[in-house]
């Protein structure tokens, strides 16, 4: 049994069922003149008809069962992590601003790759905010957030 | 000739140059690092080049897509890892050359040979993508259709080698795509009560989070795996002429078999440089030494890797149809440039047009000169440790999202899509054929309900009309000639490894 095809089989059936109940609200219209559910019902019919394939397609084939250790745990934590990272980034950007945040994500970055010199990690963390708000900020015009903390 | 004349004019001012050099550098440095895409490379740089005008921003654009294709032979060369899949058929050759001695020979022979490969591409764009449009303009709603059918029909070639994860990749890049006001009716449709989902998913979101977010989320994975051992000194030597008139032809060769399997849509500079591989090999009088440090397997793929640039910019610029994910992303810099995709665009903007076409050459000018000059120096970024590289990369991604219309909710959407597309990888679903979902979709959508309100709803009009049943027709000899590339792709891979 593959279980990444059973995996992937239930999400695209998960996602089909889940797009067909919000398309109930839209108008279907006709075969001839079709509505704005039309195209995207069509689309998550064929997404039952996949999933279905990849669902029956890895019992088939299943003689030896594989499991889904495509990545080890410490990798797996570490990817997560940045993932969580990025989250708490991102929402602590309108209240701290963009170049305190940049400062605090660029080291809290490196600290989690295991770089150990903490002088590297500060200089690392200012230069590069500088030179992106330098480029964004001076010679693009992107007005960053200041943030409601400072502002 | 006129306006190609004033393509040339409009890039040869400094600053258009100058940021063709750097866009050609860059690439070359992202290229030759492994891990890092040159999809990845185009995508962060797009919102960079959002506030520059359509010629600067495409000769940036445009340097990075030739640089890179060209820098990922360096790192197959030298440590038998390609930078880009372009570079896979440049290791069977190439690192042999360097476990002789060669490698400054080595290189200098895919720096020259990717220059004229690269310039044999555009000299068939330059010709090609004028009369392609000419026929595209007497296009209405059921030809569109058809088109974006053609287009969709990439899908099964960019598959890789599940067909069912393929189509289901690009099904969904079309579902999204239905985010967002009805285009025919104006209704809001799964648009989750947000005022942002109405006009739509943003293209630059999706491709930032797909191909670059989710890119640093698979070199964290390994970030700690990663160190490149360089025990040859470089020392490039450059081939004397009497040599490069003697490979000539395999070159013009490889050129043009680069330049049409890059202008099909689908097949990419991976697919180019191995049929011309296989070509070279075929033909050669001593096919033995092949594998074995053959210079003629060296020059084969490098010079189709990179003619593909401008093979795959001839269905772009005339049809709007992207032909791998480099396309697709300039396709979505296109839009975002204000210019109107499609078979208008070069009647519409002729000089623009022509300028991307003079770019496009002159990065592989400047690529001459980086590649033999610098390329002592670009070698040395395989040093470069992914622990700094990938907070600059991330940072870039979140502030290039939020650069395209400054608000916060197209990162959330970058991120999301990051991992969706890491989650794709994990479970071996395609990326690119997503993007081509998103793409051509709104296209397929708009172009068949508007046909089938012309027509009464009469499905016939599909295939009645004498451009739109071509159309049709193409899409599947195209399908029919991927299924054969990608089957000679695998016998090239599998004799070589019999070496």
């Amino acid at each position: 049994m593959k279980k990444d095809d059973i995996l992937s089989g239930c999400s695209l059936i998960a996602i089909s069922i889940y797009f067909l109940r919000e398309s109930s609200s839209l108008p279907p219209g006709s075969l001839g003149i079709p509505g704005s559910a039309f195209f995207p019902r069509l689309i998550c019919f064929a997404f039952l008809i996949f999933g279905g394939i990849l669902i029956i397609r890895s019992f088939k084939k299943g003689k030896v069962e594989k499991k889904i250790a495509l990545i080890s745990k410490q990798d797996l934590t570490r990817v997560l992590a940045v993932i969580f990272l990025c989250v708490i980034y991102l929402f602590s950007i309108p209240f701290l601003g963009f170049i305190f945040t940049t400062i605090l994500f660029i080291g809290f970055l490196m600290l989690m790759f295991q770089v150990k010199r903490i002088g590297i990690i500060i200089l690392w963390s200012f230069l590069i905010t500088l030179i992106i708000c330098f480029i964004f900020k001076i010679l693009l015009k992107v007005p960053l957030p200041i943030g409601t903390f400072f502002s | 000739m006129d306006l190609l004349v004033k393509g040339f004019l409009s890039i040869l001012v400094p600053k258009v140059l100058l940021l063709n050099f750097i866009g050609v550098g860059v690439g070359i440095v992202v290229g030759a690092l492994p891990g890092l895409t040159t999809t990845m490379a185009v995508a962060i740089l797009v919102p960079l080049s959002f506030g520059m005008n359509p010629v600067s921003a495409f000769a940036l654009l445009l340097g990075i897509y030739a640089g890179a294709v060209y820098g990922g032979s360096i790192s197959a060369i030298l440590i038998k890892t390609p930078g880009t899949p372009a570079a896979c058929a440049t290791i069977f050759d190439g690192y042999p050359l360097c476990q002789q001695g060669k490698a400054g020979e080595a290189l200098a022979w895919a720096t020259i040979c990717s220059a004229i490969g690269g310039c044999i591409g555009v000299i068939f764009l330059i010709f090609l993508s004028p009369l392609i449009t000419k026929f595209a303009l007497r296009f209405s709603a059921p030809e569109y259709f058809g088109l974006a059918v053609f287009g969709l029909t990439i899908i099964i070639s960019i598959s890789g080698d599940d067909l069912v994860k393929g189509l289901s990749s690009g099904f969904l890049g079309i579902l999204i795509s239905t985010i967002g006001l009805d285009p025919i009716r104006g209704i809001p449709r799964f648009t989750f009560n947000q005022i942002y989902l109405l006009s739509g998913i943003s293209l630059i979101s999706a491709l930032i989070g797909l191909f670059a977010v989710s890119e640093v989320l698979s070199v964290t994975e390994k970030i700690f795996q990663q160190v490149y051992v360089i025990k040859e000194k470089i020392k490039i030597t450059l081939p004397k002429w009497s040599e490069i008139k003697h490979n000539g032809g395999l070159i013009i060769k490889s050129g043009i078999i680069g330049t049409f399997i890059g202008a099909l849509p689908g097949a990419g500079a991976d697919i180019a440089a191995f049929v011309a591989y296989n070509e070279a090999k075929r033909s050669s009088k001593t096919p033995e030494r092949f594998g074995k440090g053959a210079i003629e397997g060296l020059i084969a793929p490098e010079t189709a890797n990179n003619a593909v640039t401008g093979g795959a910019m001839i269905p772009l610029l005339s049809l709007a149809i992207p032909g791998d994910p480099v396309t697709a992303v300039l396709l979505g810099a296109l839009m975002i440039h204000g210019l109107r995709p499609g078979p208008l665009l070069l009647t519409e903007n002729p000089e623009v047009v022509y300028s991307f076409f003079a770019s496009l050459f002159v990065a592989n000018i400047f690529l001459i000169f980086l590649g033999i000059l610098g390329a002592r120096y670009f070698v040395r970024v395989l040093y470069l440790s992914k622990k700094l590289l990938i907070p600059i990369i991330l940072v870039l991604c979140i502030v290039g999202s939020y650069a395209v219309s400054n608000n916060l909710f197209d990162v959330k959407l970058t991120i999301i899509f990051g991992v969706l597309g890491y989650i794709m990888q994990k479970l071996n679903f395609p990326i690119a054929p997503v993007v081509l979902g998103i793409v051509l979709g709104p296209i397929a959508e708009v172009s068949m309900r508007q046909a089938l309100i012309m027509s009464k709803g009469n499905y016939a009009i599909f295939f009645i009309r004498p451009i739109s049943i071509v159309l049709l027709i193409l899409a599947i000899i195209c399908l029919y000639i991927s299924f054969k590339q990608r089957k000679s792709k695998t016998e090239v891979i599998s004799s070589s490894q019999d070496h």
